[in-house]
């Protein structure tokens, strides 16, 4: 396997990406299609699925591209994280594939990476004009990312409460959420825990909070999203995750398979949110996913 | 353009830290293990990714043989923040990159820390003398990051103060901060400059703070320990460094020469700032010619280089 970092131009700035090329079999042609991972809540191509993935699917012969999207590494605690601003640089990365030759691109994230490619995949769902993007892997991801974040927060009694949060939020960013150039960095206690450590505490500015988690974001609301693409769609997840209820992954399912995709699959692995412990058996199922749709076995 | 050999790689500490980093060599040196090898460490909340020094100087300086070896310590990304960061634990991040390093059988080892790197890679010199590490250069490199800190926030009138922000530390990490199990997140708003918008804020952990910030993070003051470094010393810094003063530069320049150690050059980097890479050719032209001055009796065989 051959790993490059590279960074891929986009407008003024850059979108920094690890490539994974397989070489296994490179006497033939390359196998397609390549996959694009996208990081989790504060993640980068360092960590997690972004990170064991690719060299699984590259023993099989599927090249990968890790890439750290706006949201990456502390995006969200700085203001330039948006939800929505990822859309342009998920174009950008296949732009880059196709002028490598690829023909067909698989979109693959984890957690909150899963809402950004469901929401890309949505936004992008016209298999006539948009025809490299082949199918959607989505691991681990909320059914609404706005309604998970309440209902911890809630659980938790976090302070300040969801709705302190959107009280102020509104008085901050106001008329135009995504226009203003008012902003603050605020930190939420007790969001993921009982205690005021670090670990259980979250970090958003009130706008890249209005447009993940907010109630008016519609973009990370997976289950309208994934009720518009009609490519082939892959949910994971873990059975003992204690940040996603498992249900949601089956409701995903029955909404994608309700609004007429008739190629959903979901599976459950014995393990949690991280999928941690069940790497390998994830990396089998995504390679058969894979292998059943796009080789001639 | 050279043809070269990127490795992303793990490595392990004595206590448990797994770190990221990034091996950059050429690809057809015959004599690669003798040929000197930067060990870069990055700045505040930064990583081998992070633009200027970190990003441009490794793949710049492979053009004339210096392989680097960037590592990505506890203090990366979001040490700092979520505790794991303490400045004082970090030195186990370099004596775990330099014992690989030394393993693999590079001889010719050179530390480069970037501004909060260059205070950690300073602390590592004046508690380790390992004979392969033959040099080191700080780029930015404050005098003590404690008292930088607190001229920078009473300079903005930061919410909270300094001394509010000691006070509450103290309050929630207890008679001892390093074994505490308490610690908490906090925002100091006007901490860059004089607005509460994202880009002047500071964020840490109490407990990160305390070590690398606080007035009691003794081994954040360069200035007390730099004296105990042995090894040549090159200190870099950009003329228009807004960050740190130059002054801070000299005076780090005259402890070391004053407790006995000659070979200590300071350079200025003229058109570039806190980052000095942006200056790349003035930048590049002063490592590589103090490299040279000091690695002349090694076999770098710079006259060899691929074309």
């Amino acid at each position: 396997m051959e790993q490059e970092l590279i960074s891929i131009p986009f407008g003024n700035s850059k979108i920094d990406a690890l490539l994974y090329h397989s070489t296994v079999g490179s006497d033939k042609s390359e196998k397609e299609p390549i996959v694009i991972h996208v990081h989790g809540f504060l993640g980068n191509f360092l960590d997690g699925s972004q990170r064991f993935l690719p060299p699984l699917l590259e023993k099989s012969g599927y090249s990968s591209l890790a890439i750290n999207t706006r949201m990456a590494n502390f995006g969200l605690f700085f203001g330039y994280g948006i939800l929505e601003d990822t859309v342009p640089q998920i174009d950008t990365a296949i732009v880059f594939l196709k002028e490598l030759g690829y023909k067909k691109i698989i979109l693959s994230g984890y957690s909150l990476g899963g809402n950004v490619v469901l929401r890309y995949a949505a936004l992008r769902n016209d298999t006539s004009r948009y025809t490299t993007l082949k199918g959607v892997i989505a691991l681990a991801t909320p059914y609404s990312m706005p309604d998970s974040i309440r209902r911890r927060w809630d659980r938790w009694k976090s302070q300040p409460s969801y709705e302190e949060v959107y009280r102020k939020a509104k008085e901050i960013l106001k008329p135009d959420p995504y226009n203003t150039s008012e902003d603050r960095t605020i930190l939420i206690y007790r969001a993921r825990g009982d205690t005021y450590r670090p670990e259980h505490t979250e970090i958003y500015t009130y706008k890249t909070w209005w447009f993940l988690a907010g109630p008016d974001a519609e973009g990370a609301k997976a289950y309208k999203q994934i009720e518009q693409i009609k490519i082939p769609i892959l949910l994971i997840q873990g059975w003992h995750d204690d940040i996603i209820d498992p249900i949601e992954t089956f409701d995903l399912a029955q909404i994608a398979l309700n609004a007429g995709n008739n190629d959903v699959s979901a599976f459950y692995v014995n393990t949690g949110h991280t999928l941690e412990g069940k790497e390998g058996e994830v990396g089998d199922i995504v390679i058969k996913w894979l292998d059943r749709r796009f080789q001639k076995l | 353009m050279i043809r070269r050999k990127e490795s992303l790689m793990s490595l392990q500490t004595k206590d448990g830290f797994q770190l990221d980093a990034l091996l950059l060599l050429m690809d057809n040196k015959r004599d690669i293990l003798n040929a000197p090898l930067i060990l870069y460490i990055h700045g505040v909340l930064g990583h081998f990714l992070a633009r200027g020094t970190p990003r441009l100087l490794p793949p710049a300086l492979l053009e004339y043989g210096i392989g680097s070896f960037s590592v990505n310590t506890r203090m990366a990304f979001m040490g700092q923040i979520m505790g794991q960061g303490i400045f004082d634990d970090a030195i186990n991040d370099i004596d775990a990159s330099v014992e690989l390093l030394v393993k693999e059988g590079f001889r010719q080892i050179f530390i480069l820390g970037y501004s909060l790197g260059a205070n950690i890679a300073a602390y590592y010199a004046a508690k380790r003398s390992d004979p392969n590490v033959r040099g080191l250069i700080l780029e930015g490199c404050a005098f003590s990051l404690p008292d930088s800190q607190r001229r920078r926030w009473d300079k903005w009138n930061s919410v909270p103060s300094y001394n509010e922000v000691y006070d509450k530390a103290k309050e929630v990490l207890g008679p001892d901060p390093h074994k505490s199990e308490n610690d908490q997140i906090f925002i100091v708003y006007r901490a860059w400059g004089p607005t509460f918008y994202p880009f002047h804020i500071e964020i840490f952990s109490y407990k990160a703070w305390w070590f690398m910030r606080g007035p009691e993070a003794y081994n954040a003051m360069t200035y007390k320990l730099i004296s105990n470094v042995r090894v040549p010393v090159l200190f870099l810094q950009g003329e228009n460094d807004d960050i740190i003063e130059s002054r801070e530069t000299e005076e780090l320049a005259r402890l070391v020469r004053e407790s006995g150690n000659p070979d200590v050059i300071v350079k200025y980097i003229p058109k570039a700032g806190h980052d000095c890479m942006e200056n790349p050719d003035e930048t590049v032209r002063v490592i590589v010619d103090w490299i040279s001055s000091i690695d002349s009796k090694a076999r770098w065989e710079t006259n060899n280089l691929p074309a």
